[in-house]
Parts: C-alpha cells; sequence; structure tokens
C-alpha cells in the first residue's frame, strides 16, 4: 500500500492535469493488472524480472503491488479531476511554487479519494492469490496456505486459517476505514 | 505600469491576436468584451498561468513574460472565487502571507484591516462553502490584497451576484480603491459595470482588442458593434 502510494499519487496528479503524448496508453497499461487473469500476471511478472522474483519476498511484493496499484492511481486520479485546477492557479498567483500548491491545496482536498484508493489497493493487495502461486510459492504467504491446506487437507483444516483470515482482515479494514473517515 | 505588447496566444481552439495595451499605476482598467472574446484566457496569460506564444508582458519596466505566477507578484480573483475550501476564512487570506513569512503580528494586523475595511470581521473562523457569494468575493480579494499585489486581476467578479448585490458591490470596490490604493484589472460582459468602475475601457471582440478609451468612447464603440452583429 505504501509503495503504491508513493508512486500511484504523482502518477494520478500527471494523468489528472497533464496533456501528453501516449495519456491514453499509459492509462491503458495502469488498467491492465485489473481486466487480465492474475496467473497471467504472475507469467508476466517471471517473463519480465525471471529469477530475480522467484520465490522470494521481491516477488510477493510485485505480484501484490501490480494487481492492487490501479486502485491507487485511479482513485488519485479521480480525486484531482475533482478539484478545481484554479484552486492551484490561484495558490501560485498568491506566492506557493507549483509543488508548495499541489501539497496544500490538492493533496488535502484529494485525500479522502487517495485514501479510500490505498484501502482498496491493501484489500486487493491480501487477496491476491493467483498470480503469487506462480511467481513467489515459498516464502508462504497466509493466502497460499489456504489453498495448500484446502488441497492437501481439505476443508475442515483449511477452515480456521480462512476464518482468521477474515477476521483478520476485516478488524483491519474497519480500522483503515476508521483512519480515513477522520482524515 | 502593466503593459502588453502584441501577445498572442492560442489556447484549444481559441486564440489571442496581437493583444497590446497599457495600464497606469492606481489605474481602474476594465477588459469588456462578450462570452468568449478570450478575457479570461487574457487575464490567465498575465497572471502567468498560461505562456504566450509570441509578444511581451511588462510590469513596472520588468519583462514578466516568462515568470511563473508565484514569481509576478499580480493577484488573480477567478470567476468562481477560487477560495480554498478546505481551509478557514483566516487560513485563505493569510495563505500567502505565511508564503511571504511574514511575522505573525504583522498577518493578524493585516487580517484585522483588510477584514475591517472590507466588512468580514465576523467571518474569520468559517469555511468558504459556509459564505454567500458576496462574502466569498469580499474573502477572495482580502486575500489577493493580502499579499500586496502590484496589479489585482478581477474575472467577471460579479456574474455570479444578483443585481442589489452587485450594485452595492461597485460602489465598495470604488470605496476600498480610494481606501487601499490598488490598480486593477477588470473582466466583464456587462458594460453598465465597464462604465460605473473604469477609468479606461478595452473592448476585446474574437481575442482582438478593438478600441480603448473612457466609458463614452467605448459606449459608442459598443452599440454600434451591436448595431452590426444584428
Amino acid at each position: 500500500m505504501l509503495i503504491s502510494l508513493c508512486f500511484g499519487v504523482p502518477l494520478g496528479y500527471i494523468l489528472a492535469r497533464s496533456e501528453f503524448k501516449g495519456k491514453n496508453l499509459i492509462q491503458a497499461i495502469v488498467d491492465v493488472p485489473v481486466v487480465i487473469p492474475h496467473s497471467v500476471v504472475g507469467i508476466m511478472l517471471l517473463v519480465t524480472f525471471s529469477e530475480a522474483i522467484l520465490d522470494n519476498y521481491l516477488g510477493i511484493i510485485s505480484a501484490m503491488l501490480f494487481v492492487s496499484a490501479p486502485f491507487t492511481i485511479n482513485s488519485s486520479r479521480d480525486g484531482f479531476l475533482g478539484i478545481d485546477e484554479k484552486l492551484e492557479h490561484v495558490a501560485q498567483t498568491l506566492g506557493a511554487s507549483k509543488f508548495r500548491a499541489f501539497l496544500t491545496i490538492s493533496l488535502p482536498l484529494a485525500l479522502p479519494s487517495i485514501l479510500s484508493g490505498a484501502i482498496m489497493t491493501w484489500a486487493r493487495a491480501i487477496s491476491e492469490v493467483g498470480a503469487i502461486l506462480v511467481v513467489a510459492y515459498y516464502p508462504k504467504t497466509a493466502q497460499v496456505l489456504v489453498i495448500e491446506y484446502f488441497i492437501n487437507y481439505g476443508l475442515k483444516h483449511a477452515m480456521p486459517i480462512a476464518s482468521t483470515l477474515i477476521v483478520l482482515s476485516l478488524i483491519i479494514f474497519a480500522f483503515l476505514r476508521w483512519l480515513c473517515a477522520r482524515a | 505600469m502593466l503593459e502588453l505588447k502584441d501577445v498572442s496566444k492560442t489556447w484549444r481552439e481559441f486564440s489571442l491576436k496581437k493583444i497590446s495595451f497599457k495600464v497606469e499605476e492606481g489605474e481602474y482598467f476594465v477588459i469588456l468584451g462578450h462570452s468568449g472574446a478570450g478575457k479570461t484566457l487574457l487575464l490567465e496569460t498575465i497572471a502567468g498561468i498560461y505562456k504566450p506564444e509570441s509578444g511581451k508582458i511588462f510590469l513596472k519596466g520588468r519583462d514578466i513574460t516568462y515568470l511563473p505566477p508565484e514569481k509576478r507578484r499580480i493577484g488573480y480573483i477567478p470567476q468562481n472565487f477560487a477560495l480554498f475550501p478546505h481551509l478557514t476564512v483566516y487560513d485563505n487570506i493569510t495563505y500567502g502571507l505565511k508564503i511571504l513569512k511574514r511575522d505573525q503580528n504583522e498577518v493578524r494586523r493585516k487580517v484585522e484591516e483588510l477584514s475591517e475595511i472590507l466588512g468580514i470581521e465576523g467571518l474569520l473562523q468559517r469555511r468558504p462553502k459556509t459564505l454567500s457569494g458576496g462574502e466569498q468575493q469580499r474573502v477572495a480579494i482580502a486575500r489577493t490584497l493580502a499579499i500586496e499585489p502590484e496589479v489585482l486581476l478581477l474575472d467577471e467578479p460579479f456574474s455570479n451576484l444578483d443585481v442589489l448585490i452587485k450594485e452595492r458591490l461597485i460602489e465598495e470596490i470604488k470605496n476600498w480603491r480610494d481606501e487601499i490604493g490598488f490598480t486593477a484589472l477588470h473582466v466583464t460582459h456587462d458594460l453598465n459595470e465597464a462604465v460605473m468602475l473604469a477609468d479606461k475601457v478595452c473592448l476585446i471582440v474574437n481575442g482582438e482588442v478593438i478600441a480603448i478609451g473612457d466609458g463614452f468612447e467605448i459606449t459608442k464603440n459598443y452599440k454600434s458593434l451591436h448595431i452590426a452583429s444584428f
């Protein structure tokens, strides 16, 4: 979630505010992970990065990031699109640099959208299985462990881990929503 | 004081064509034109939001054509006032002063002075969305005047206000001008508003300056233009 915020918010801002050649292509690339099967995402990542991401934490992070980042990018873009550009222009005429106008005006106003996207990013990342199964079976994540228990020992043995995951996710999700509402 | 020399700018399908005029210090200069005549694009080019393709803009003899907006010392009030909705009225007014790193006492004194002149003392802790159109306009003027700009740009400041408030505000602007003393460039499509406020009026049609003169001269031009268009 933090990684996707670091590059998703600036990218969302650029997509909202700038007109340039290839913008539609970049937008399409951002949306690709949402529309293709996640096992295919895993294969794409393996073909691109091969050994570097195979069966390690980097592989898990890459898979989670690839499938979930579109939520932060698109929510940030929509958040910035909803803000009148004139607010930034006026801030600049009052002496703020473009960056300061972004930090003090656009960012706080787009924050609810950005946080909402970040929560969805987190939710999508922790629910990812397909791409992780292909890229990094080990070190084993909880999601992969549920699948392994289900296949090897059946439903009864998979249920405790699945239930724990549901409760944990619910608590974290509620906490993040509460944080978002406060912000 | 503010001088434009052959300024041209194309934005989407619209063009400003070789705009030239001069605004003297302390003058209230009104740009009059129909909707779509290029008035807002012209103001935003002067404010530095857009860069002209050709021509020069001078402020007190200094070439500011390619300076970014934050280095121009030109205040800009757009049609919708663009108050920062997440900040209180006080924080809106002090936004520019904080960037200029003015000390606390000076900031407080400036806010007191402006809010008294503009009659917004009771609104300082309110959020912009709770204000009426007239109140928003006063706050926008206070916010811009706080940084003591060389020129104040006003884009159709009365367009969203009803007639009674508009007439009162026109009178008030004249009073504030006498009290504070600022140079203003005001755009409008309303001939009466232009005549009531302006020291000098510039008539602009389809991105071109047609005439510059006092209210009386421009009224003649404006009427003949209307007749020609029928």
